[in-house]
């Protein structure tokens, strides 16, 4: 069986949001190193977040809930986490659980900056 | 022979000899190193031997360790540190004695001497950095004869804590290396020898096996302590799961349900709302280990308490989700269908909290009917947003069959990494529509089996299965004729 695993690249820091790419599996596996990624991007004040979920090939509810955790966090702080271009599979599952209508999902650039940006809100 | 000669002779045999004994002597003398040595490692490993008991703690043992090895060593002060393997940086977990600070430092002062030792353990060395890096990067041990004349030790330290002598040796298995030991100054004012540190080396050695074997040690133990909260959490939701399916008139009901080893779980219920009404619940609860089973549990219980109240399956659902919301925490939600049926007029009223869809062959149509109404999984979101949650009302009829199913079904995986899916399953309830409902049920586990070729499940596969079929008395047949002329 193949081992999956869960790759995190935090790409550009930017004054308004921080952007991570996820590649790989978000499961119960890999849970865990997700969270512990996360909480180094936190330390740095971090209050927006945008993940690049393109390169994500599956998500289980372990991984859900993490995300629902961190929105969850991040909200509280005023800030907010989107969800950037999840591919149909990953989008259908966030669909079927009704999570679309929870996290902010951005399919495109512009999208992402509406969400992102603090003066559109 | 002549006098000279013999002389000559004599003297030769004398030098022979006095370098001869010189040999034996350092040949006697290493024997002895080894034989301490030896002596040193019988002796450590007995010490440790004793006073591991049944709890095996990292930091336990390395006190113990550096204890040992600074008394054997004649040492002054003595550390030992582990490698972070993530940060690539080394950190000082045991500190004896008046151990000095082995890397450039700026600018610091130590009034009291728990201050020096407090900063060391907070002191984070990169591998490669100063003596105690480059020991952990090379993983090859290093003498420090004099440290006033060797350039491995920064001069800018020795004025502040006198470090006269010192040996670093690396904890290594085969060519990893964990971390490093380092032992400061000979007590009786010697400087240390090759020999100290050959002994030190091997003691090094040991301490590494020892340190590997507690991690490894701790990591199975935690593996079993999970393994076992899993175990308990799968054998209590076992309890949840009904007996057996209710006995229906005019229904045929079958279930499974089979848990996987990790994984939260699945459950589903029959609730007889009242003499004419069937609750039929299916769910997946997201969440690891036990907390998963004892939300369950309380979703259970209160799905059975709020069935009562309304016969509206989103009504039920809106308040289960306050409940759940308020008692889980954030990231643990659950995935339900709940139908009720109305036994006498085959109307299925359903509400899908962010659940699979709900598949329906209706006798007189060759493809299925998949409902999923808008709907968020329970537990996450408050009553204003969860309100989305709509309902759908279909009416069935004789040969009509309905599956509700869990994503377990359509996530499982062959070896070749491909899922189920929702086209297979689709696919073999069609081929076995026309028989019962626990027939396909049967169908759907073989397929899957066939599927996975082996493969262990990774999640929780529960599937309910029902058919309408003829009723058995005149009083259901009447009603049946009427909602056959309602019929979409």
């Amino acid at each position: 069986m193949k081992s999956f695993d869960l790759h995190v690249k935090v790409e550009a820091t930017e004054k308004e949001y921080s952007m991570i790419e996820l590649s790989g599996f978000l499961d119960a596996h890999t849970v865990n190193s997700f969270e512990t990624h996360i909480e180094e991007v936190l330390k740095g004040g971090v209050t927006r977040l945008a993940i690049d979920l393109n390169d994500l090939s599956y998500i289980s509810s372990a991984g859900i809930g993490a995300l629902m955790t961190l929105t969850h966090h991040l909200r509280k702080k005023q800030g907010d986490l989107v969800l950037f271009r999840p591919n149909q599979k990953v989008f259908k599952i966030l669909d079927l659980l009704g999570f679309t209508k929870i996290f902010n999902v951005a399919l495109n650039e512009q999208e992402l900056k509406s969400y992102l940006n603090p003066h559109t809100r | 022979m002549t006098k000279n000669a013999l002389t000559v002779i004599i003297f030769a045999l004398l030098i022979w000899i006095f370098l001869l004994r010189r040999k034996i002597k350092i040949f006697h003398q290493a024997i002895e190193n080894r034989t301490k040595e030896r002596e040193a490692v019988l002796s450590f490993l007995h010490k440790i031997g004793e006073r591991i008991t049944d709890t095996i703690d990292l930091q336990g043992s390395l006190e113990i360790i550096t204890n040992f090895i600074v008394e054997y060593s004649h040492a002054e002060s003595g550390a030992i540190f582990l490698l972070n393997e993530r940060e690539k940086t080394m950190k000082a977990k045991v500190v004896l004695g008046l151990f000095p600070p082995l890397h450039k430092i700026q600018g610091l002062a130590f009034s009291k001497r728990k201050s020096l030792t407090e900063w060391i353990m907070r002191d984070k060395i990169e591998v490669g950095e100063g003596i105690i890096g480059s020991v952990a990067q090379t993983g090859e041990s290093q003498l420090i004869v004099d440290a006033h004349n060797d350039p491995r030790v920064p001069q800018n330290i020795t004025d502040f804590v006198p470090i006269e002598t010192l040996m670093v040796s690396p904890l290594k298995i085969k060519d990893k290396v964990l971390g490093v030991m380092a032992v400061v100054n000979r007590r009786d004012g010697q400087n240390f020898t090759k020999a100290d540190l050959s002994l030190l080396e091997s003691l090094s050695d040991q301490a590494a096996v020892m340190v590997d074997t507690v991690k490894l040690y701790n990591q199975l133990a935690n593996q079993q302590r999970i393994e076992q909260e899993l175990r308990m959490a799968r054998d209590f939701q076992s309890l949840l799961l009904p007996k057996q399916c209710p006995f229906v008139p005019g229904l045929d009901i079958a279930a499974f349900s089979e848990p996987a080893l990790e994984v939260g779980g699945d459950y589903y219920d029959f609730i007889w709302i009242d003499a004419d009404h069937l609750g039929l619940a299916i769910a997946d609860v997201a969440g690891k280990g036990i907390p998963g089973a004892l939300v369950m549990s309380m979703v259970r219980s209160i799905l059975r308490a709020e069935s009562r109240s309304s016969l509206s399956p989103a009504s039920v659902l809106k308040l289960v989700n306050e409940y759940v919301r308020q008692d889980t925490q954030t990231s643990v939600f659950i995935t339900m269908t709940y139908a009720v049926l109305d036994i006498r007029t085959r109307v299925m009223r359903f509400a899908r909290a962010g659940h699979e869809p709900v598949i329906t062959f209706f006798k007189d149509q060759q493809e299925p009917r998949l409902f999923a109404p808008e709907g968020i999984a329970l537990g996450l979101v408050e009553e204003s947003i969860f309100s989305v949650t709509s309902e759908k009302e279909i009416n069935l009829a004789n040969g009509d069959l309905v599956v509700l199913y869990t994503d377990g079904v359509v996530e499982a995986m062959n070896d070749a990494s491909q899922e189920y899916g929702q086209q297979r399953l689709l696919e073999v309830i069609r081929s076995s529509r026309n028989g019962r409902a626990e027939g396909v049920i049967n169908a759907i586990i073989k397929d899957i089996k066939v599927f996975t070729r082996g493969i262990p499940q990774q999640d929780d596969i529960t599937i309910i299965a029902f058919k309408v079929c003829s009723p058995t008395n005149r009083e259901f047949s009447e009603v049946a004729s009427e909602s056959a002329a309602d019929r979409h």
